[in-house]
């Protein structure tokens, strides 16, 4: 009884220390004053501003276009990445894992001032390919750790079988195992796209010429008059968004696939 | 002998499955005791209900004399050897055994007696300091065996702890099995699916079906006299033919008059005939009773099995002699080799 | 199956260029002296090593470890009975539902959820409406509070993976030779879930003691983290030696850990 309470009030505690800042963040996006501290009236009209504030907007758009870009490349790279990791020698597997797994194990400030470093030296011009290059750099990592252990698990037969049964390499690839990891390739992009769309550190310190994404067009304008609280209003939609789109997934197919099983 | 596990009326079902329907067992001391039956026909859970692993929805396990139906898996003195071992995988094959006597608070030095006891008991010795995941299967399973011995339990509980096993391996760990029960003196509750290991090791055999029990008897029993269709075909092979009880040790079946020596039926009842393959003679056509024709023959090793026509019904038999397809076959079959079983009540209508 | 072979060595140079060979400049500069990557007045002593246990910086140092310290044994407190819950769920749409709810807090921007926490903990905020003034902001707490927030499901994912791995039957076999339920809580599942742990605790630890971003805000600039004595070495005052030397501390530590890591968890897949 007392150890029921005690993890119910745990789990409690942890729902709220997530989602404390989260209601706040919608508080202020429907805040009528600018000054956060005070609550003069509900109002909407931050979230028509999402669109009429040309610097956030467009620092929205690179958010999404740089996440859309680094999750597709990062994934198609992965996958062949980790069919190769997954096929070498035992004897440099260790090494390649290694240097595979440290920007994931990196901390973010020390893989971007290694990237600002390398890019300087390279004579990189830095913006929009510099910071796209380094969401790629971090997001393959990502894609490779998820499909390697359903490789594993894949029978080792079935590339064989498929050219036994007249496929050319390409169409094994195709037909036998990509639909056999397909669950780790898309928890690898839809991790790569978590990771790229709310990353900051990293973009921080690759972006230049005035080429900002939403994390941080909102650090530079922090305690500035320039901070337009539309930033809480698109917040506030993602979250629900998001929230609704995940219930959908995961509730609204499931009777369906239910059914299926006791059957 | 003692009665050492009593179940009564027990029932159990998952999700309005019913797995086990009203159903009444003794286990004996010191009985090496099969359940047996297909997948799903409730032998695991009926284990897993002696070992506390599962509720019952109704009924009683009495333990002992004692009523331990409420009781947790760990206030019982039983101890169970897992399908596929279950062993601890982050402590070694010493630990793995010690995990029981530690809790037990048993001094250091009467643990390590114990471990080395158990290891000897399953052949294993030497093995304290090796890692879990370099053994191979086999002594995976002697190691899960020794786990659970070393508490002496008054009954092992197994779960078809040797389906994972190759048919070598298994045959000489059936063996083994058996020679440890005898030397423990302790009850084994074994659980399997296969027959023949059912009746190579067991001193009671228990047929399970749709979660009630079918026969229950010695081996020699229950292959010799199935009381039922379903019995006679799922232990060994059968030839299960529709006959009349003429009365006076007769039997009629394929048009033909056969001695017998079943006499619990009524005078002109309907009966099932149950003939194992091994139990034909093959005589030359004039002393035969049955003639039929050779459809297909396959050598097995030690016999042939034959398939033979005999009234547009296909019947198998075992023979040492090769016979050629499309041959005529003569056979016979002695009075004690011919067993009768009731009908069940639907089908007489 | 030998047609591949260009894509692992492409893969293996772009990851030299951009992890091995910044790790040796950085070593380089950690005994030099540059003008920021300007190569040409460089000159090479250990004035770098002096300046790291210059006291100056020890409550940095100090700060780092105890509040990321302090955050990542919160989390793990937190986070352990969280994920046994989860795995406890016996009905997939509520195990679901429960899960969801610990991801979806990820799809926020982290920098608005440490402003969220900011706007609460400032002297003057919507709770005065309440005639509450939490007046948190400077206080090791807020920075505490702020961490946990924003890593705990770092914590918890890796555990529950852990947690979700054992295979039942071992829990039963410990059941069936006489272990309560918490003594095979401590005695099969704990230890079974070590790994989980360790990742958790690398996950959470290191970019508390590295965000500069969230010792900014919810101290308003009193407190300094090693994240932010990099920052400001790298984005301020340009002593790339001095910030380089502060980098490849860290590194060597995330090395270690790597090693140790990658002994308890051959698939990998606790990173993720």
């Amino acid at each position: 009884m007392i150890k029921k309470f005690l993890t119910t009030l745990i789990l409690i505690i942890g729902i709220l220390l997530l989602y404390i800042p989260i209601l706040i963040i919608m508080l202020l996006s429907f805040n009528n004053s600018q000054r956060p501290y005070e609550f003069n009236g509900l109002t909407f009209k931050w979230y028509t501003q999402i669109f009429s504030d040309n610097s956030l907007f467009s620092a929205i758009i690179n958010s999404w276009s740089i996440a859309i870009c680094a999750t597709i490349i990062a994934t198609i790279l992965g996958i062949f990445i980790a069919l190769a990791i997954n096929r070498m020698k035992q004897k440099y597997k260790p090494f390649v894992m290694f240097l595979n797994n440290m920007p994931i194990l990196n901390a973010d400030i020390v893989t971007g001032v290694s990237l600002m470093i390398i890019f300087t030296l390279l004579g990189f011009t830095f913006g929009r390919f510099t910071m796209l290059l380094a969401h790629i750099f971090f997001c393959i990592p990502f894609v490779v750790l998820s499909i390697l252990p359903r490789l594993k698990q894949l029978d080792n037969n079935a590339y064989d079988a498929a050219r036994d049964l007249g496929c050319t390499h390409m169409q094994a690839i195709r037909k036998v195992i990509i639909p056999g990891i397909k669950i780790g390739i898309l928890t690898g992009a839809l991790i790569a796209f978590t990771m790229s769309i709310d990353d900051f550190i990293i973009s921080y310190y690759t972006t230049g010429e005035g080429f900002s994404n939403f994390s941080t067009w909102i650090y530079s304008r922090l305690n500035r008059r320039t901070f337009n609280p539309a930033a809480y209003a698109y917040n506030s939609i993602i979250t629900i968004g998001s929230l609704l789109i995940l219930i959908y997934i995961n509730i609204g197919i499931r009777p369906g696939g239910k059914k299926i099983e006791k059957n | 002998m003692k009665k050492l596990i009593e179940l009564h009326h027990i029932n159990k079902s998952f999700d309005d499955q019913v797995i086990l329907d009203d159903f009444n067992l003794y286990i004996n001391e010191n009985e090496f005791i099969t359940l047996v039956g297909p997948s799903g026909c409730g032998k695991t859970t009926l284990l897993r209900i002696i070992g506390g692993l599962e509720s019952v929805d109704e009924g009683q396990v009495i333990f002992d004399g004692k009523d331990i139906t409420k009781l947790e898996p760990n206030e019982r003195t039983i101890n169970t050897v897992f399908q596929k071992y279950a062993l601890f995988p982050h402590l070694n094959v010493y630990e793995n055994i010690a995990f029981g006597l530690r809790l037990k608070k048993v001094n250091e030095k009467e643990i390590e007696e114990l471990v080395k006891w158990s290891l000897k008991l399953v052949n294993l010795n030497n093995y304290e300091d090796r890692k879990i995941d370099s053994l191979s299967g086999g002594q995976q399973q002697r190691v899960a065996i020794a786990r659970a011995i070393v508490n002496k339990p008054k009954v092992l509980l197994l779960d078809e702890p040797l389906g994972a096993l190759d048919l070598k391996l298994r045959q000489n760990m059936q063996y083994e099995l058996k020679e440890l029960q005898k030397k423990l003196h302790i009850t084994f509750i074994f659980v399997t699916h296969d027959q023949e290991e059912a009746l190579s090791m067991s001193d009671t055999v228990v047929v399970m079906n749709s979660g009630l029990i079918q026969q229950i008897g010695t081996p020699e029993d229950i292959y010799n006299e199935p009381k039922n269709r379903f019995v006679a075909n799922f232990i060994g092979e059968s030839n299960i033919i529709r006959g009349k009880y003429l009365g006076d040790k007769l039997v009629e079946f394929e048009n033909v008059v056969f001695e017998c020596v079943d006499t619990n039926f009524e005078k002109d009842e309907i009966c099932d005939v149950v003939i194992r393959p091994e139990d034909f003679d093959v005589v030359s056509l004039d002393k035969a009773k049955l003639i039929g024709i050779v459809t297909d023959k396959v050598f097995k090793g030690v016999h042939y099995e034959l398939c033979v026509d005999i009234n547009g019904k296909e019947y198998i038999v075992h023979t040492y002699e090769e016979a050629e397809i499309n041959s005529q076959l003569g056979l016979a079959i002695d009075p004690f080799e011919i067993h009768l079983m009731k009908v069940p009540q639907i089908e007489k209508a | 199956m030998k047609k591949h072979n260009i894509i692992l060595p492409l893969y293996i140079i772009w990851l030299i260029i951009l992890v091995l060979i910044p790790f040796i400049l950085m070593l380089i500069l950690s005994f030099a002296h540059t003008d920021g990557l300007d190569f040409s007045n460089i000159s090479f002593s250990l004035t770098n090593f002096k300046e790291i246990i210059d006291p100056v910086y020890f409550d940095a140092y100090a700060n780092s470890i105890i509040l990321s310290f302090l955050a990542s044994l919160i989390c793990l407190l937190l986070a352990y009975p969280i994920a046994l819950t989860i795995t406890k769920f016996k009905n997939n749409k509520l195990k679901n539902i429960i899960l969801i709810m610990f991801i979806l807090p990820m799809w926020s921007n982290m920098l608005l959820r440490i402003i969220g926490w900011e706007t609460l903990f400032q002297p003057n905020s919507i709770l005065n409406y309440f005639d509450i003034s939490l007046n948190l902001i400077g206080s090791p707490i807020a920075v505490v509070i702020g961490m946990v927030s924003t890593y705990l499901p770092f914590m918890i994912f890796p555990i529950y993976t852990v947690l979700n791995k054992i295979d039942p039957a071992v829990i039963e076999a410990s059941y069936d030779l006489g272990a309560t339920k918490t003594q095979t809580l401590r005695r099969v599942i704990f230890p079974l879930s070590l790994p989980g742990i360790y990742s958790g605790i690398t996950m959470t630890f290191l970019p508390s003691a590295t965000n500069f971003a969230l010792p900014e805000r919810l101290s308003a600039g009193k407190i300094n983290l090693l994240g932010n004595l990099i920052n400001s070495n790298f984005g301020k005052t340009f002593d790339y030696g001095f910030g380089s030397l502060l980098s490849v501390i860290l590194i060597t530590i995330i090395f270690i850990l790597t090693i140790f890591i990658n002994r308890k968890d051959k698939d990998g897949d606790l990173l993720l």
